[in-house]
């Protein structure tokens, strides 16, 4: 009799504590519902008050991703990074620290932070040596140095990626030829240097315009810096002489379009290596997205 | 069987013992203390939005007065650390008992008085219960001479400046800090429009020099007399009917009627941004009393 009593009074005990630890991943269930239910914003709230409630650190670092995760649907990727970077690596898993820092660097890549979102990989991929958790976060890997115009590391992460994935040889050399083409070095975007620029306008006003690949904005200012040039030099020759006016006021408009011409390159060679970048990015991304979706 | 009758009311305990905890995670609903808690840890995480978001869902539903005055003096903070200080305001005046009373209280009246809202201030600070408090009596003095400071009512000012004690260490600086800007106050002097406007009208330029903006009266004088002297030049030269003097003319007496008109105005804005500096200054000493004897 004393057995069944035990055997009652253990199965009491197990059962109580499981279903007490159970209401803390309570607010999990609930902010699970909501964010299937697509209310993102009360699904976060109920994910941090999991976090709160949490007992130990793999369920608050859940609860965290799952929060990042519904900051990321409402686009809000700054704070999904932020939220992503308060989670503490200790004591966690190699699951669910590759997780974590896959998450973490996609929050920075969204937000725009390619440094963060490298140093988060690089982590990853150092520090996790099981290489079927690390696999998935390659093409990211890819993405990001692409980003940081680092084009020939990003090849090698992309094909590293089509090395390891389950698919047969047949395709993984179709894939690896499509890499191949699309990361030439003669494909590269040959960015803009502002210093030459600056100083090729330095030398003849609208030059630097020109190498930058803005032909009417050079145009421009090559006129206008002649026109002032040549009010300038009219003020002081005869009938005018008028030289003070030349001195003064002629040589103000002229240093306001010569310098105010230089400026805007800063602005010019900006762009233009931001269209450049863009254009030459967005394709390698296209086409990684592609491949990705291939294997 | 008889023994599965004989322990069936103790089988049904230990159901309900087991089951108990996990009835009610299902209904997500969590008590007030609960949410506090929660919020508490929001606040203290300065996750402001998310606090006001789970009280508000939790005043929706909380009819119990002493739970509402810690909802609303919560919601209160949280606006009040978001800068939302009319939101602020609001909650705290509908805090009615301890242990938030007091601390609200003040800070309605302090939100009310960064939101030039001072006659309101002030009724709301005579109307604090206070219970043989010293200090509050002190601070609630300290306040009011704050609010005589920014409604320039200096005859209210030395009547509360009488029972500065400068002894007492919470206020005792800001005391000190209040007398000064007293005098700075009382020394800030009305300079004219008109005297700034005829002085520019003399020498361009002076009359910004006058309103204190030195910088600018110099470089007024150097636009306006560098134009002055190129339409001299081209009217000497050229004639007054020469293209030349007309257009150096016409923007001469542009900037120069401009230079006027500016130095009038200038004197005005001098003596508003010099009233807002000290404005910024009295607010920051009404507040940090505040903070040294709430928190």
């Amino acid at each position: 009799m004393k057995k069944i009593y035990f055997k009652i009074f253990s199965t009491c005990c197990f059962l109580f504590f499981s279903c007490a630890l159970s209401l803390g991943e309570g607010g999990r269930e609930a902010a699970d519902s909501l964010f299937l239910a697509g209310n993102y914003y009360p699904a976060a709230v109920e994910y941090e008050r999991a976090a709160f409630l949490s007992l130990n650190n793999s369920t608050r670092t859940f609860a965290l991703l799952k929060k990042s995760e519904c900051f990321l649907q409402m686009g809000n990727y700054a704070d999904a990074e932020k939220i992503t970077g308060r989670i503490i690596y200790t004591d966690l898993s190699d699951t669910l620290i590759a997780k974590a820092r896959y998450q973490n660097a996609l929050c920075a890549y969204l937000s725009g932070n390619f440094a963060n979102a490298e140093n988060h990989l690089l982590q990853m991929n150092s520090f996790i040596k099981d290489s079927s958790l690390t696999k998935n976060s390659l093409p990211l890997y890819a993405l990001v140095l692409n980003e940081l115009q680092r084009w020939p590391e990003a090849k090698e992460k992309i094909l590293q990626s089509i090395n390891l994935s389950e698919i047969n040889s047949a395709e993984k050399d179709s894939l690896r030829k499509k890499i191949n083409e699309l990361y030439v070095s003669k494909n590269y975007p040959h960015l803009k240097n502002l210093l030459k620029a600056q100083k090729m306008s330095a030398f003849l006003p609208g030059l630097g315009q020109l190498y930058a690949g803005y032909f009417w904005e050079g145009a421009a200012s090559a006129f206008l810096n002649t026109a002032s040039l040549g009010l300038m030099i009219y003020l002081v020759y005869p009938p005018m002489q008028l030289y003070f006016t030349s001195a003064t006021v002629g040589t103000a408009v002229f240093s306001k379009f010569y310098l105010g011409g230089s400026n805007r390159l800063e602005y010019l060679v900006g762009k233009k290596n931001y269209k450049l970048l863009r254009g030459y990015n967005n394709d390698l991304k296209n086409a990684i997205v592609k491949i990705e979706n291939e294997k | 069987m008889k023994l599965c009758i004989k322990y069936l009311g103790f089988r049904i305990c230990v159901f309900v013992f087991c089951f108990l905890p996990s009835l009610f995670c299902p209904a997500q609903q969590y008590s007030v203390s609960e949410d506090l808690r929660f919020a508490q840890y929001l606040i203290d995480n300065n996750q402001y939005h998310d606090a006001i978001y789970i009280l508000k869902k939790q005043a929706v539903q909380n009819i119990i007065p002493a739970n509402a005055d810690s909802i609303n003096y919560y919601i209160g903070w949280s606006y009040y650390n978001l800068k939302i200080l009319d939101s602020s305001a609001f909650y705290f005046s509908k805090v009615n008992s301890k242990p938030f009373y007091q601390k609200s209280a003040f800070y309605n009246a302090f939100d009310q008085s960064y939101l030039k809202k001072t006659g309101d201030a002030k009724n709301s600070l005579s109307s604090i219960r206070i219970e043989n408090d010293s200090s509050l009596t002190k601070l609630r003095n300290l306040q009011y001479a704050g609010i005589a400071l920014l409604e320039r009512d200096y005859q209210q000012y030395e009547d509360c400046s009488k029972n500065f004690s400068y002894n007492y260490f919470p206020l005792s600086s800001e005391e000190k800090n209040f007398s000064d800007y007293y005098f700075r106050l009382k020394k800030i002097k009305k300079k004219s429009p008109l005297l700034a406007g005829v002085m520019s009208a003399v020498l361009p330029g002076s009359g910004k020099f006058y309103a204190g903006y030195k910088g600018q009266g110099l470089a007024a004088l150097m636009t306006v007399g560098v134009l002055g002297i190129s339409a001299a030049e081209s009217y000497y030269r050229m004639g007054y009917k020469s293209p030349h003097f007309i257009t150096l003319g016409s923007l001469f007496t542009i900037f120069y009627v401009g230079n006027i008109w500016g130095s009038a105005v200038s004197v005005k804005l001098a003596r508003e941004h010099q009233l807002h500096e000290l404005d910024d200054e009295i607010l920051f000493d009404m507040h940090i009393p505040l903070r040294r004897i709430f928190n």
